[in-house]
């Protein structure tokens, strides 16, 4: 076949024209009750073949050709026939495959990005952020919860002290422990203590009356392992970047689902940090001649304090207390 | 033949027309059956049977020579399909519908192909991957059987991205920075977005064309700065009772100062008209905050769950949709008018499926669900034609970068809003 049926549009007045399409010397040529217009093959830009979509040819003079749906097939064959062939990605999507192919790929890419990637980067990127940084940011956080959940301790000074004491024992192992300050802060939202990255931990009230001095230095332990690791850098890190691709994947659809989606995913992240602490905890408890079991008993007093139903296990950010406090009972010596 | 309609033009294909092309027609004229059903110009549910047999008959190849046999002679050559409806105005306009002739399988090879080497690549293929879905969604969509076009550069998508992106990242580290540079980095957005607005919206006018004429987009900063800036400003200080206008301005903007060629869309969008779209989801959202309020008090909480997300989901797809058929409604180019008549219940059926159908299928449904949308919008479409629509004339063609389009993607504003 040496020519093809198009309509042909002259860039000027949108009024389609019947016209013949060939390839002669290595130009196209349009004929048509217009006359005839050439253009060398180079200049002539193929819209690719996307399954049942009209193609164009854009001529360099702002003209077109369209080839309606009916006529695609026969089009394809004609520019194969003229030598034209369609680029790897324009063969790929024409294919079931390797559309199941791709689907395969984006599965394995995201579940190794999630599973390995992720977490490398986020562990070899938190090292490098600078401890300026670190405390401008966690000193931010600490001022904005003051303003709003937190409210002044009412402990005694003697019982602070006591605690206190007991954490600088730790400090006392050696260098490897990190740097830390100790605050003592009122909430109303059950007990509770956090690690900034910068080392400063935030003690409720409620959590420092759940046991004695060296129990509440165990949760302390727990929380310089979260120091240690960098684990709230690396959560942060981990966390922008699972909600930015779940943003970019569900935007479309709603900010809910995604808001949801990056939730749960994240909830892994922190399910391994807490283990991670947990061990850390464990080690600095044995290395200061003290039985980690006190962890143990101070996370079974936390989950009773919260209610202890685990009925929202999957978002859950502590993983069971139960298996946390076996493996605590494991590891005691 | 009762209907005086032979098989091949109750499909619309000619009598050569091969077992493909035949099973391709009647898909579409199912589809668009089904489109059109429930609609003020819902079709003679007759057609259906007739075309279930005209199918069945001209499948088969002895039924096939059979009844050509019957047909006395050559049939005419292939009528053209009917995308023509007759105008109900009664002013001489002819009526024009619109087709979305794209299939969610197909779209969804293109689809996680792309999704998967723009994965692979880090991002950097989406701009390939943006070309692509905006070229299935052009050239799909059909206007008396010729096919819109998309021009965009993935390059020039991407440089823009890159730009974009840094912006992004200054400005959200500049509000982490405290109060000051918080403060210069909204003063900032507020100068830069209408301006970035503008370029989004002549990127995409510039690189669509039908019929080989561009689509353009002209506005002034100043014009701009005030449906967006002001509009905005007004709303926050209204507790968002000035919305609607803030919706109504946009929207009008954004038609008025478009073009196909040299010839000019025009937009007479009421605020009333704005007012009244909103007017049930909000008093919905007062009576629901209440009903809340109530059950909340009384530990109902799993109800007031699933009221919340209800009222999330229905009320945007509700207004959405009318609010699509407002603004085509009121929009003309030149003289000749558009009409949308989407049922509002088929567009909020057809945003909750879809919504479903991604949630259960982890976003694979992505394409079907974005298919869908688009067959229901074109299938409702109507340019009211007064005289020919091949007197338009071509304007010069002037380049225009992707910057502010990809600071659209980046900074996620809707431009449709």
């Amino acid at each position: 076949m040496s020519d093809f049926s198009v309509a042909f549009f002259d860039g000027r007045r949108p009024q389609a024209h019947a016209a013949r399409l060939s390839c002669d010397n290595g130009e196209f040529v349009v004929r048509g009750e217009f006359g005839e217009r050439r253009a060398p093959r180079e200049a002539v830009e193929i819209s690719e073949a996307l399954a049942g979509a009209p193609r164009f040819l854009h001529l360099p003079d702002g003209s077109s050709c369209e080839v309606a749906p009916a006529g695609l097939a026969a089009f394809a064959d004609w520019l194969a026939a003229q030598g034209h062939r369609p680029g790897l990605v324009s063969r790929m999507q024409m294919r079931w495959s390797y559309a199941l192919v791709a689907l395969l790929g984006c599965v394995l890419s995201v579940a190794a990005g999630y599973f390995w990637v992720l977490p490398a980067a986020a562990d070899a990127l938190a090292p490098r952020v600078p401890p300026a940084a670190l405390q401008m940011l966690s000193t931010q956080v600490l001022d904005s919860l003051d303003g709003r959940l937190l409210k002044p301790t009412q402990l005694a000074a003697e019982r602070r002290a006591a605690i206190a004491g007991e954490v600088a024992r730790f400090a006392a192992l050696g260098p490897e422990v990190p740097a830390y300050r100790l605050h003592f802060r009122a909430s109303g939202v059950g007990p509770n203590a956090f690690a900034l990255p910068s080392g400063d931990i935030v003690i409720f009230d409620s959590l420092a009356e759940l046991g004695n001095a060296g129990e509440v230095a165990a949760v302390v332990a727990h929380e310089l392992g979260h120091v240690h690791h960098r684990h709230g850098m690396r959560q942060l890190i981990q966390s922008s970047v699972v909600s930015f691709v779940a943003g970019v994947y569900f935007g479309d659809v709603s900010s809910l689902v995604s808001g949801a989606a990056a939730l749960v995913l994240e909830s892994r992240y922190s399910r391994d940090f807490e283990h991670e602490a947990d061990v850390y905890a464990v080690g600095l408890m044995r290395d200061s001649g003290r039985d980690p079991v006190a962890l143990a008993d101070m996370l079974a007093r936390l989950e009773k304090a919260h209610g202890g139903d685990g009925g929202n296990s999957v978002l859950a950010s502590h993983p069971e207390t139960r298996a946390r406090i076996a493996y605590i009972e494991a590891h005691r010596r | 033949m009762a209907t005086g309609m032979t098989h091949y033009e109750t499909l619309g294909v000619s009598v050569r027309a091969g077992t493909d092309e035949i099973r391709a027609a009647y898909r579409d004229r199912l589809l668009r059956f089904r489109d059109l059903a429930g609609s003020p110009q819902a079709p003679d549910p007759l057609l259906l049977d007739r075309l279930r047999e005209a199918y069945a008959v001209l499948v088969d190849p002895v039924q096939r020579t059979a009844y050509d046999a019957t047909l006395d002679q050559p049939a005419a050559p292939p009528p053209v399909p009917p995308a023509v409806r007759s105008s109900g105005a009664g002013d001489g306009a002819v009526a024009h519908g619109f087709r979305f002739v794209g299939e969610g399988g197909a779209y969804f090879r293109i689809w996680i192909v792309n999704l998967c080497l723009s994965i692979v690549t880090l991002g950097i293929y989406s701009a390939w991957a943006k070309v692509r879905r905006e070229q299935y969604f052009h050239r799909n969509l059909l206007f008396n059987d010729s096919a819109f076009d998309y021009h965009g550069k993935p390059q020039a998508i991407l440089k823009g991205r890159a730009i974009a992106f840094a912006l992004f990242l200054v400005l959200s580290l500049a509000q982490e920075a405290g109060p000051l540079p918080y403060l210069l980095a909204l003063l900032v957005i507020a100068i830069v977005a209408p301006a970035l607005l503008i370029r989004a919206l002549r990127f995409r006018a510039a690189n669509t064309s039908y019929r080989s004429l561009r689509f353009s987009f002209e506005a002034a900063y100043a014009t701009a700065f005030k449906v967006l800036a002001l509009n905005l400003l007004i709303t926050v200080l209204t507790l968002g009772l000035w919305f609607p206008k803030l919706v109504r301005d946009w929207r009008k903007f954004t038609v008025e100062h478009s073009r196909f060629g040299t010839t000019a869309f025009t937009c007479t969008l009421g605020v009333g008209q704005v007012y009244r779209i909103f007017l049930i989801p909000l008093a919905l959202f007062f009576v629901l905050a209440i009903v809340i309020g109530i059950a909340g008090l009384k530990g109902g909480g799993l109800f007031v769950i699933l009221l919340g997300i209800g009222f999330y989901l229905l009320a945007p797809a509700y207004v959405m949709g009318r609010l699509t058929n407002a603004v085509w409604s009121s929009s003309a180019l030149g003289e000749h008018r558009f009409s949308s008549d989407i049922p509002v219940r088929r567009y909020v059926g057809v945003a909750l499926t879809n919504w479903l159908g991604i949630i259960c299928t982890l976003g694979l449904f992505i394409p079907w669900a974005q298919v869908r949308m688009a067959r229901l919008r074109a299938a409702h479409l109507t340019l009211h034609a007064v005289g020919s629509l091949d007197d338009f004339v071509a304007r010069e063609h002037e380049q225009v970068s992707a910057l502010g389009d990809a600071a659209a993607d980046v900074f996620d504003m809707d431009l449709a809003l």
